[in-house]
């Protein structure tokens, strides 16, 4: 008796499922309300847990590093000595720089995006995927495809959005593809996530043209044609490209500036590729 | 066999708040750990521990209400969670009349087949319709470690559950 019960029990569960599989694949939107609706119960919630942890994690951390951080004191303050040097050098290039820009009227793309910055409060910690949820969103002018920045580079693009929340998938994500370009010689080119890389830290590099001026340590750059990703933002370093066997493209790897195992800190540009372009 | 006191609104609710408890340690907990490569699952392991001492119906419940939170949690169609976990949950609970609740090794055995078969699932769903055919690398790399950290994790998480499944019972 029982166990009929439950039979019936499993069987509108699978079709439930199924069901809810279909129809939010049909109607995105009707799953999106539901996920914003538990989200704001939910996200308070995991920011205060995330805070508490945070401190855990700190204190244990800075008990450990202070043998490893004294050590580094002595390497880095030569470094710094030498690297001030180089820094006098380097601001009176530019300073040329600037003036030539103001010249040309052109001004630094890169400062010009206004930018808001965002905490990491919850990943998933599944190795299947490199998505992360931060605590910005439509609140905070936060929308579906602006893209993320680490302190260093790009980091992913925001791919949905709620009330007080925003999931990121990260670069690196197997299903994460970004048009870029060389930096110099502008040959535009695919970066794709691919999850057998990323434990080594890289990403692929794909459909380079097979006459492209390209070679090993060339910035890697978004490119001015990507939907969705605004123009001349560092994503990483070329490296190991090499000629396909069919002989009509190449491909190769790309070291990203952005180091995605500590991503706690990021920086949404509050602006759209596609907005962008209307201004133009 | 013992089953949950049904309609004993305070026993929902305590093991609602673990299952909760569970899924904000390992969203916004795990990931703040530096060395932990890959990480455990514990909704897995709540879901199965669930079917196995409690029954089918609750394992299935139980599983149904993880896969929901992980189905809310992220971006995606809704409700391919929800169905994996709930089979896992169903699945485990037709074991709970045939297995004897003392002994840890039934639990761990279970631990190891859920865990392929919740990572081979996901592989199926996410990344094969993708034409990823790559499965060695995903097996080593990627199932592994997580099964194995989830084996471990098991050991903690079943006494806990089993334990408390005891103070209940009396």
């Amino acid at each position: 008796m029982k166990n009929r019960q439950s039979k019936i029990f499993i069987i509108i569960v699978i079709l439930l499922s199924i069901a809810t599989i279909v129809f939010s694949h049909y109607m995105p939107q009707m799953a999106f309300s539901v996920r914003n609706v538990f989200s704001s119960f939910i996200v308070p919630v995991q920011k205060g847990i995330n805070n508490v942890g945070m401190i855990f994690v700190k204190r244990s951390m800075d008990s450990t590093d202070l043998k490893e951080a004294n050590e580094r004191i002595r390497i880095l303050e030569a470094e710094v000595a030498s690297l001030s040097e180089a820094n006098g050098v380097l601001r009176a290039k530019s300073y040329e720089a600037d003036r030539l820009r103001e010249l040309y009227g052109l001004s630094d793309e890169y400062d010009q995006y206004k930018k808001i910055a965002a905490r990491v409060i919850a990943k998933d910690t599944d190795e299947w995927f490199q998505v992360f949820k931060i605590d910005k969103g439509t609140r905070d002018g936060v929308k579906v495809d602006m893209n993320v920045l680490s302190s260093k580079g790009l980091c992913g693009i925001v791919t949905s959005v709620g009330y007080n929340y925003a999931i990121v998938r990260s670069i690196i994500d197997d299903e994460s593809r970004v048009s870029a370009m060389t930096e110099h010689s502008l040959e535009s080119c695919m970066v794709e996530g691919d999850i057998t890389l990323y434990k080594n830290n890289r990403l692929r590099i794909t459909g380079i043209d097979m006459n492209a001026a390209i070679v090993d340590g060339d910035k890697i750059v978004t490119s001015n044609i990507s939907s969705k990703f605004l123009p001349n933002i560092l994503i990483g370093y070329a490296n190991d490209v090499t000629v396909n066997e069919n002989q009509l493209s190449k491909s190769g790897y790309i070291i990203p500036v952005t180091d995605f195992k500590n991503i706690t800190e990021v920086l949404v540009i509050t602006q759209l590729k596609s907005d962008s372009m209307r201004d133009n | 066999m013992i089953k949950i006191r049904h309609g004993k609104i305070s026993t929902v609710l305590v093991h609602i708040i673990i299952i909760m408890f569970a899924f904000f340690i390992q969203t916004s907990i795990f990931p703040l750990i530096p060395f932990f490569n890959a990480s455990p699952n514990l909704l897995l392991i709540i879901t199965f521990s669930y079917g196995l001492l409690y029954g089918e119906s609750i394992g299935l419940i139980t599983g149904f209400f993880c896969g929901l939170l992980c189905d809310m949690y992220f971006s995606g169609v809704f409700g391919s969670f929800m169905l994996i976990y709930s089979l896992i949950g169903f699945g485990n609970g037709m074991l709970n009349t045939s297995f004897f609740e003392d002994s840890i090794t039934t639990p761990m055995l279970l631990s190891l087949a859920n865990g392929f078969i919740y990572n081979f699932y996901i592989y199926f769903v996410h990344f094969l319709v993708r034409q990823k055919f790559n499965l060695p690398y995903y097996f080593v790399n990627v199932m592994i470690p997580n099964v194995l950290f989830t084996l471990i994790v098991t050991v903690i998480v079943y006494k806990f559950i089993y334990r408390f499944h005891f103070i209940w019972k009396r």
